[in-house]
């Protein structure tokens, strides 16, 4: 091939390469999350408890970390073990990136969630995923700034079911938040939300959406 | 000149079915016309505004007379609520701080009712209908069309009927 053609030739493909790269570019659609997405984001409420292994947990030194936060409590009879086991999934869908992902539920049931309780019970689940429990003046102002309601009622007493004093259920709401990296409250989910769908989301926090 | 063709019955068939299919593509045009912002406008935010004072007003059972019962989006529309009062609100999956704005996609054609914390009944419904494509244009037109052509065919035969040899060919 004569030279001059050779180089017109290479300039046609980079050409067509930059008309390609522009249009791709030019028509790209935003990435879209599949959660309620607060927007302006907001500082996510700040908090200290305790974890499973009776060590502080502070949220502010989670920076870097996305934190994925629920309520719930380990006498939970459904919706508990269902969300903890859709959060497994996310984190092994996640693979390595899952080491910059804190999994957390806090108790909506101090009196009965210790320490001690709640390492059993996540360790049922995945022993990476953290628990917080704390007094009842320490739970009270995290479960209101993250619009927690919580209501205690006695279990069926009903003949077969037997009773006992400390055999209630807490009522509680279900909803998942993501707090992006730099500490700011980003996404909310609802329990029938797809675990694929957050894992999309949570890679995009981690990617610095 | 006589139109012989109309006079056979493959001849009417054919001309109901152009008149049929024609007639249908004007109504479905027209009605898509008509509720073209309902169902075909590009996607948009809606922008919900809950005020100050409205969860002291749902506790009395009242309800804000700026905040409607429902809403109707097309597939692909954003649902976007501020949050002006003190406390926080939700709508269905949509939960906002106080002072927040939060947005849902709504990307699922789908009618609910959802609970809300900001009507005294505690429900809001939510109307997201299936986006009108070409396609679904086509859809109507194929749909319509035969029926039509096939009534007529029928009426043609009836107001005009086929020479007694066509009729006897066919």
């Amino acid at each position: 091939m004569p030279r001059s053609r050779f180089s017109l030739v290479a300039v046609g493909i980079v050409a067509g390469l930059a008309l390609v790269a522009a249009g791709a570019l030019l028509f790209a659609q935003p990435y879209t999350f599949h959660g309620s997405a607060l927007n302006p984001p907001v500082a996510a409420f700040d908090f200290r408890l305790t974890d499973q292994n009776a060590q502080p947990f502070e949220l502010t030194e989670q920076t870097g970390h996305v934190v994925l936060l629920f309520f719930g409590y380990t006498n939970c009879p459904d919706v508990c073990p269902n969300t903890l086991t859709q959060l497994n999934k996310i984190k092994s869908q996640l693979g390595d990136a899952s080491e910059r992902v804190r999994f957390v539920l806090i108790t909506v049931d101090p009196e009965r969630d210790t320490p001690e309780q709640l390492h059993t019970y996540l360790n049922a689940f995945n022993p990476a995923f953290v628990g917080l429990t704390g007094s009842a003046s320490e739970m009270e102002p995290v479960w209101q700034k993250y619009g927690i309601f919580r209501e205690v009622r006695a279990a069926d007493s009903s003949p077969g079911h037997g009773h006992r004093d400390d055999a209630y259920l807490v009522d509680h709401t279900t909803r998942l938040y993501a707090i992006d990296p730099r500490g700011n409250l980003r996404l909310t989910y609802t329990l029938d939300t797809d675990a694929d769908a957050i894992t999309q989301d949570v890679r995009q926090l981690l990617n610095g959406q | 000149m006589r139109a012989r063709w109309f006079h056979t019955l493959p001849g009417r068939i054919g001309l109901s079915l152009v008149i049929g299919l024609l007639l249908a593509w004007l109504m479905s045009e027209g009605a898509f016309l008509i509720l073209r912002e309902s169902s075909d406008h590009a996607p948009h935010s809606i922008q919900l505004i809950i005020p100050l004072g409205t969860a002291e007003r749902v506790a009395a059972g009242q309800a804000s007379p700026s905040l409607p019962t429902d809403l109707t989006f097309v597939e692909g529309d954003t649902l976007v609520v501020k949050n002006e009062d003190v406390v926080d609100h939700q709508l269905g999956p949509v939960w906002v701080p106080p002072g927040a704005t939060a947005s849902l996609a709504l990307d699922r054609a789908e009618t609910y009712s959802v609970a809300c914390t900001f009507q005294p009944s505690r429900v809001f419904g939510l109307d997201v209908r299936p986006r009108v494509t070409a396609l679904t244009r086509v859809q109507a037109i194929l749909l319509a069309g035969p029926p039509m052509a096939a009534l007529i065919a029928l009426y043609s035969l009836v107001i005009r009927p086929l020479p007694a040899k066509a009729a006897a060919r066919s």
